[in-house]
């Protein structure tokens, strides 16, 4: 792991480098050009399959983290679902073999397949029915998305929040999120958020006890990443969401939630040069022990015998993992 | 054995008062209200479990049972889960003292603020309460510091808002961000005997490259 000066984790500084070469935005501006073949995407109930004709299209939407590759597949081919390898230039080199008249096919999820045609118009939408293939207006593609998916307003605005200012946006399902953001290609940086969508007026709603709070937080700690709420507010009660031009009318709050633990805290903000911690041994005196030196076994086995489980050592920062955590809480 | 350290407790008053003190604990423990040292319901009950105290209630020796059951008294300002946060902290090295109340009040002080905007004559009342807002920060957390001064504390690291049965809500979090000079928030969820510290801010997601 490489960090940079604003402390965004990268996957090593060829990695940084590569991004800074192509910043998510030029990805974004490449797919909103004028390409020779249109793309059009197949809907069914809860995603879209897209037609990719060209390698260098198929290429950008796979940097730009657009959709899972769903076809063709050779034996060496990214899996299904699980990509994280960075296509094209880093990384495997899978699809460079593929020849350029190949068609490939990626699965798209809902919130992209909306966010490609509406927002960057880059591709068609289409339905397969008894009578042919229809093409759909944005209208009407809306229209479906409503009926579709629960509160699919809220959670594309969500989507399109983020990728609007450049972030990259996948399915969270696998991390038990709504969505997974990251600076750029997961290929390249480790993600920074796993991210929940709150909408407002929910007759059940999220994250309103502190055992839903405890296992999302825990779940995402696990993975090294920062639970994220995104909250969906609007001052216009009703809202009409007939039309995609609703989307106006919502704005974005962003939370974030991280444990704090205090064991890990103690030397910030020092205004002393050595440290202390106070102890306040059972023979009625208090003791003031210095962390940064070496501590007596008799001073050791005070501590031990009192808070069992105690770090209180001058290796205070060893596990970063939660589990490790709740010992020293008991 | 009896402990060094001896103390009144004043049911009325809500608060103990320091009748015999020994050691550094009370650099960090109690607060001075015109050359009295007095101490909140919590600070006596960590140093009763320390067994580092004696409090004396009218003519009787009070007991741990005594102290725990006077903790879940509402008008003495501390609840048995907020308890729980200050133990914590306290067992760790942090330096705790309720929101709201000075750490030290003299006749000169009280007479230089009363000449400011500001007076404030309720001292000793259970912490600030934002109108707007329906939680109460409990507590002022400062880190682990052996040369602190009541007389100069400076600024606490950060607030803690004792929530044990939910979790705060959208509005809640954004008024707690507001005004307190910057200092931040924090919250702690106590469930079941389980004490946690949560970060929770609004954050400005960052256009990038």
């Amino acid at each position: 792991m490489w960090c940079d000066a604003e402390g965004t984790r990268w996957k090593g500084e060829n990695a940084a480098k590569a991004a800074i070469a192509e910043p998510v935005s030029a990805l974004y501006n490449k797919l909103m050009q004028e390409w020779d073949q249109p793309m059009e995407a197949l809907l069914f109930q809860t995603g879209a399959i897209l037609h990719v004709a060209s390698l260098e299209q198929s290429h950008v939407l796979e940097r730009a983290c657009f959709g899972v590759p769903l076809f063709p597949t050779t034996s060496d081919a990214i899996p299904l679902g699980d990509s994280e390898g960075l296509p094209g230039s880093i990384g495997t080199s899978t699809f460079l073999e593929r020849k350029s008249s190949e068609v490939q096919l990626f699965q798209l999820m809902l919130e992209e397949a909306f966010y490609l045609s509406y927002h960057m118009r880059c591709i068609q939408i289409c339905r397969q029915s008894t009578k042919g293939r229809e093409y759909m207006t944005h209208e009407q593609f809306w229209e479906f998305l409503l009926k579709s998916k629960r509160r699919f307003p809220q959670h594309y605005k969500a989507y399109s929040h983020m990728r609007s200012n450049n972030w990259v946006v996948r399915a969270g399902i696998q991390y038990g999120a709504d969505f997974m953001a990251y600076r750029h290609h997961p290929a390249l940086v480790h993600s920074d958020y796993a991210v929940l969508v709150m909408a407002e007026e929910e007759e059940k709603p999220r994250m309103n006890t502190w055992t839903e709070v405890h296992a999302m937080n825990r779940l995402c700690g696990s993975v090294a990443k920062t639970l994220l709420l995104l909250h969906i507010v609007t001052n216009q009660q009703p809202m009409d969401t007939t039309s995609p031009t609703c989307l106006e009318n919502y704005c974005v709050q962003a939370v974030e939630y991280q444990r704090w633990l205090p064991e890990k805290h103690r030397e910030e903000n020092l205004t002393t040069k050595e440290p202390v911690v106070h102890v306040d041994a059972s023979n009625g005196a208090s003791s003031t022990l210095s962390i940064l030196e070496p501590m007596s076994n008799l001073a050791l086995n005070v501590l031990q015998e009192h808070y069992p489980g105690s770090e209180v050592s001058s290796d205070i920062d060893k596990q970063e993992s939660t589990a490790s955590t709740d010992e020293i809480c008991e | 054995m009896e402990a060094i350290n001896r103390a009144l407790w004043d049911a009325e008053k809500g608060m103990a008062e320091i009748i015999v003190r020994s050691g550094k604990i009370w650099n960090t423990t109690g607060v001075t209200r015109f050359g009295l040292l007095l101490c909140h319901i919590e600070e006596v009950v960590f140093l009763m479990e320390q067994r580092n105290i004696t409090v004396m209630s009218g003519e009787d020796i009070m007991t741990v049972q005594d102290a725990y059951s006077l903790l879940t008294v509402a008008e003495y300002g501390c609840s048995w889960d907020a308890y729980l946060v200050y133990a914590y902290l306290k067992r760790l090295g942090y330096i705790l003292k309720r929101n709201g109340i000075p750490w030290t009040l003299s006749k000169k002080t009280v007479e230089s603020m009363s000449r400011s905007s500001e007076g404030n004559s309720s001292a000793d009342n259970q912490g600030a309460v934002n109108p707007d807002l329906t939680l109460r920060l409990m507590f002022d957390v400062y880190p682990p510091n052996g040369c602190f001064k009541k007389t100069c504390p400076r600024d606490p690291a950060f607030h803690v808002c004792v929530i044990s049965d939910r979790p705060p809500h959208l509005r809640e979090i954004q008024a707690c961000e507001e005004g307190h000079e910057g200092v931040p928030v924090k919250f702690a969820s106590v469930v079941c005997g389980h004490v946690t510290l949560f970060s929770i801010n609004s954050v400005q997601l960052p256009e990038l490259p």
